[in-house]
């Protein structure tokens, strides 16, 4: 026993505990997890990028402007989007993919376990914060963008556009969010993290339907195997979805989505696109889940 | 707060961290854990904190802290030997640790400015760029301003100069007084000072229990001692290994 008074009022059990003091729990280590990635270089990187983007949106929009005549606000978000589908998932999974593994080579899950932390406050507080580290400067960058746009170029703001390019965003961050997160906390050493990083986003970028297309050319792949690829990729379905509110078109959508278009309709194509990368988001972090909630902590 | 391991084993992807280990500490002892590096004191100690599964069982008082984690990590307090490299600022870590323990964040504040590290002044400072010795003054203070039963100190003074680490042992003695206490360390002032009993470890096992007063414990203190000595001063030129006392395999370090 201690010869200090114990704190008051505390339930010692933390499966057990009242939601407003589990609430609190979780606001604590959000704020000490924010505190992380607000001075970490990945943040850094992140707003980099989505800098560059920002330019990338005023010189596209420049250019159309001034060479070809402007030719619309939709055109240059399109460009914004498109540049968006290889990012995102690059930003996710430097943002998630050794999060845990870090925490717990540097000892710093062992010593926050030594706090009375359930895992599950740990982990939500891990996946608010990166996630809304990854999704909350894009949901004010866009609109921004789009305004400024309107304001420069004259034109209307696409705001069902927006709207479209938003979730289509979120859905893909949240993809890899939960891949990375999987990555992080199934595999311990920084090298081989890296790698499965690395090879998760160039399969993602990498098996768009033009690429298979190629690939089916050289290596007389059948047809259902490319679209069966490309349907599975959540870059893929993600981008269709961005660009399902486009006119359908084989040269915009790639042949998969101008297929799916055709058959099934833009906003079945939009639907798609946004769930399915849900799903795989949603199946990652189940995977990265399980890993963390039973066994070893360090 | 007991502890109790009976027959404790632990194995990292086959290799044996711990072998059928048994250790009783009775509520109020204060045991210092010795032995070489990864020997096992690290495992064991992860094991009391309830952070590895071990076959064999660990109970605090009566709780299997794996499964218990979160309702007996409120009443104990863990002290590293080395600080995460923590992005987060000192005030926003003493402040989560405030939350999470129901304390109020003066209680840090005061057990910080009783071993000489001014919380006010280092709040906005990221944990990362404190010295050593302040990361272990951090450390110690949010370990010890909460009420806990079970205090497990991994070479807290480590990182401390001779003035810090008397503030420190003034204040171990003001703040846990009938706590249980699990030292691992391999300096004799700590040792001496802050406990009555000493358990070694070798490559898993357990291989002294006794009070520190027995003469087994003396020669294991000393041999710890002059190898933590080597690893303070250096030993560039040999004379430090040419005087070294008859050693047992392994060396403390």
């Amino acid at each position: 026993m201690s010869a200090r008074a114990p704190a008051a009022g505390r339930p010692l059990d933390g499966g057990t505990a009242q939601l407003p003091e589990r609430w609190e729990r979780l606001a604590a280590l959000a704020r000490l997890e924010l505190g992380e990635v607000l001075r970490s270089r990945w943040l850094l990187f992140c707003a980099a990028l989505y800098a560059a983007l920002a330019a990338l949106f005023v010189v596209v929009g420049l250019r159309e402007s001034g060479v070809m005549g402007f030719t619309g606000m939709s055109r240059v978000l399109l460009s914004l989007s498109h540049a968006l589908v290889l990012l995102l998932p690059l930003l996710a999974l430097t943002g998630t993919g050794q999060v845990v593994s870090r925490a717990r080579g540097d000892g710093t899950l062992e010593l926050l376990f030594s706090q009375p932390v359930t895992r599950a406050d740990y982990f939500g507080a891990v996946t608010l914060v990166r996630y809304g580290a990854l999704f909350l400067p894009l949901l004010v960058l866009m609109p921004s963008l789009a305004v400024v746009g309107s304001l420069v170029f004259g034109q209307a703001v696409p705001w069902a556009f927006l709207a479209r390019a938003l979730a289509a965003s979120a859905a893909l961050l949240w993809s890899f969010t939960g891949i990375g997160l999987a990555i992080s906390t199934r595999v311990s050493e920084p090298d081989r993290a890296m790698m499965y990083l690395l090879l998760a986003w160039v399969l993602g970028v990498a098996l768009l339907d033009f690429g298979l297309v190629g690939l089916m050319l050289r290596w007389n792949l059948p047809a259902a195997a490319v679209f069966a690829l490309a349907g599975l990729n959540p870059v893929e379905m993600a981008r269709l979805a961005l660009l399902s509110g486009a006119e359908p078109s084989l040269g915009t959508l790639g042949p998969v989505g101008f297929w799916m278009s055709g058959n099934f309709g833009s906003d079945w194509l939009f639907a798609a696109g946004v769930l399915w990368p849900l799903l795989v988001g949603s199946g990652g972090w189940m995977m990265a889940w399980r890993r963390l909630s039973d066994g070893d902590l360090v | 707060m007991r502890v109790q391991l009976n027959d404790v084993t632990k194995r990292f992807d086959g290799v044996r961290a711990l072998e059928s280990v048994s250790l009783d500490l009775a509520a109020g002892d204060r045991v210092a854990l010795v032995g070489p590096n990864g020997s096992g004191k690290s495992t064991l100690v992860r094991a009391v904190m309830g952070i590895v599964r071990c076959e064999g069982t660990v109970r605090l008082d009566g709780l299997d802290p794996f499964e218990h984690r979160t309702r007996l990590a409120a009443r104990l307090a863990y002290v590293p030997q080395t600080a995460p490299q923590l992005g987060a600022t000192v005030g926003e870590v003493a402040r989560a640790v405030a939350t999470l323990r129901g304390l109020d964040p003066a209680d840090i504040r005061h057990t910080a400015a009783d071993i000489h590290l001014d919380l006010d002044a280092l709040g906005r400072r990221p944990v990362r760029t404190l010295s050593g010795g302040m990361k272990q003054k951090l450390l110690i203070s949010l370990a010890l301003a909460a009420p806990v039963s079970l205090l497990i100190l991994d070479e807290p003074t480590a990182s401390l100069d001779s003035e810090a680490r008397e503030a420190f042992f003034r204040l171990f003695e003001e703040r846990v007084d009938g706590a249980t206490l699990l030292l691992c360390s391999h300096r004799l002032d700590e040792v001496r000072r802050l406990v009555g009993r000493v358990a070694a470890i070798e490559d898993g096992h357990l291989v002294l229990d006794a009070p520190v007063s027995a003469p087994e414990v003396a020669e294991r203190l000393r041999q710890g001692a002059w190898w933590q000595d080597v690893r303070d001063r250096g030993d560039r030129d040999g004379s430090t290994l040419r005087s070294a006392p008859a050693l047992t395999a392994g060396g403390y370090a």
